[in-house]
């Protein structure tokens, strides 16, 4: 009997390595996709970062308000899209913490970029069992500018105008090509190198237009939007309606 | 006990053995009920009739289990050590359901993270100082509150009635009679769940886990009898 589970074990590729075919046992996944979309947009001197509240298992909505976007600073925002919740959690938690020992070690917030930083740390520090995070920080950089940093989920960074991360990324981010980037539009003016070249009312129009199209099409995304505008005098918060079913 | 031999990987728990059904709660004027059933099944098999799987864990809050059921055992002793630590010292501090909450997933969630779950989803519900408090958390670690929640196949059963008919206006009968009917419909449902259930609830008076009660059934629909159109066998 044990010596009948240990070849079933080295089949499976769980706890020995075999390169014989056989039967896959069930092995359990740490893992659960409670999925969501969440994107951002920066301008000139604002950025603006949303994230559909819906919580799903599989078919089931767990829950139709649990929030994406963690303020982090004044100036900073986090929001965490197609995810496993438990991990973001996690993140959100371990990354308030670190915020206070910042505060409280040199006296002052940290700049958006550094917060970036930090985030990308901290999940490269998962590299071997990754959380299971897609991750946006949007928020002012030091010159007051709009900034916008993706992650994947090991940690890997880059600064941007716009992004989307999560289920409904596939369906949102053509749309923010096509609208704001204009890469390959040989006919169309390109946007400036750091943010987009739309006002704050467009952009909040464009968000809201894409998270209603995501839900006409993606199960994951729908309830409530929440609509975070990062400007010199804080965080915004604005919250819209999506489709309960 | 089971000999291992010493090159044997160590194993743990990844698949539940006795198993407790749904666990349903919702929030209402004045307080938070759950309720669960009373079996606790061996695969098909209800192994064992009469198991309690609600329990008060502070003067003000209770859990209510789905998932296996030496795992849920496990998490009242982490608890109670918890409890006991807080009592020991002794300055007449006590943790809220929030914070009971947010313990209990920072220990599932590093379950999880050792591969080692807690094979449990469960409910938290506290009232205290005038505000209902009702959480959920899970193998994963998975952390949120809602007005109503339920674990397991109630998810997809109950869930819904209570999406429905849930108001923030509900007296303590209402949110009985809701929760009688919820557990009703997972009863003729969910074939491990039993027509023996408990309810319990928190409100400013402490916290109150009755008796178990037993749902009456009603199998005399015309369907039920005749059957279905095609088989005549009774399903349809």
């Amino acid at each position: 009997m044990e010596t009948m589970s240990r070849d079933v074990a080295a089949m499976s590729g769980y706890g020995a390595s075999s390169a014989a075919a056989g039967p896959t046992m069930h092995q359990w996944s740490p893992y659960v996709m409670n999925s969501g979309t969440v994107m951002a947009i920066c301008g000139k001197d604002f950025a603006v970062i949303a994230g559909d509240t819906r919580m799903s298992v599989g078919y089931q909505i767990q829950s139709r308000n649990v929030g994406k976007l963690l303020k982090v600073t004044d100036k900073a925002v986090l929001g965490t899209g197609g995810h496993c919740q438990a991990d973001t959690l996690n993140l959100q938690k371990l990354l308030r913490a670190r915020m206070v020992q910042y505060e409280h070690q040199n006296g002052k917030t940290p700049k958006t970029s550094a917060v970036a930083q930090l985030v990308s740390q901290m999940l490269y520090g998962r590299r071997f069992f990754p959380l299971l995070t897609k991750n946006i920080v949007a928020g002012l950089d030091e010159d007051g500018v709009g900034c916008v940093y993706t992650f994947d989920v090991v940690g890997c960074l880059e600064r941007v105008r716009v992004a989307c991360d999560g289920s409904a990324e596939e369906l949102i981010q053509p749309v923010l090509d096509n609208l704001l980037e204009r890469q390959h539009q040989q006919d169309k003016p390109k946007p400036p190198p750091l943010h987009v070249d739309l006002s704050r009312e467009d952009v909040v129009n464009i968000v809201k237009d894409a998270f209603t199209s995501a839900g006409e099409r993606d199960i994951t995304t729908g309830d409530h939007v929440d609509i975070w505008v990062i400007d010199a005098s804080g965080v915004h918060q604005e919250k819209f309606d999506l489709k309960y079913d | 006990m089971f000999a291992q031999p010493a090159d044997d990987p160590r194993k743990n728990t990844l698949r539940p053995m006795v198993t407790g059904t749904s666990a349903i709660g919702i929030k209402y004027k004045g307080g938070v009920m759950v309720a669960t059933d009373t079996i606790a099944c061996y695969g098909n098999w209800i192994r064992y009739k009469d198991v309690q799987r609600i329990h008060a864990v502070s003067k003000d809050t209770l859990i209510a289990m789905n998932g296996e059921m030496s795992d849920y055992q496990k998490v009242l002793q982490i608890l109670e050590q918890k409890r006991l630590a807080e009592y020991c010292v002794d300055d007449g501090s006590t943790q809220t359901s929030a914070e009971l909450h947010s313990y209990l997933t920072r220990v599932m969630y590093q379950k999880r993270c050792k591969f080692d779950p807690l094979w449990n989803m469960l409910l938290v519900g506290g009232f205290r100082n005038g505000e209902a408090y009702l959480g959920y958390t899970d193998l994963y670690g998975t952390h949120f509150e809602d007005n109503f929640l339920a674990t397991g196949l109630g998810m997809y059963m109950a869930l819904p009635l209570m999406r429905n008919q849930w108001t923030p206006e509900m007296s303590e009968a209402d949110a009985r009679a809701l929760l009688q009917m919820a557990l009703k419909i997972c009863y003729y449902r969910d074939t491990r769940a039993s027509n023996k259930v408990q309810i319990a609830r928190v409100d400013a008076s402490g916290v109150h886990i009755d008796e178990p009660i037993t749902l009456q059934g009603e199998w005399n629909h015309a369907r039920f009898v005749e059957g279905g159109a095609k088989s005549g066998d009774g399903g349809w």
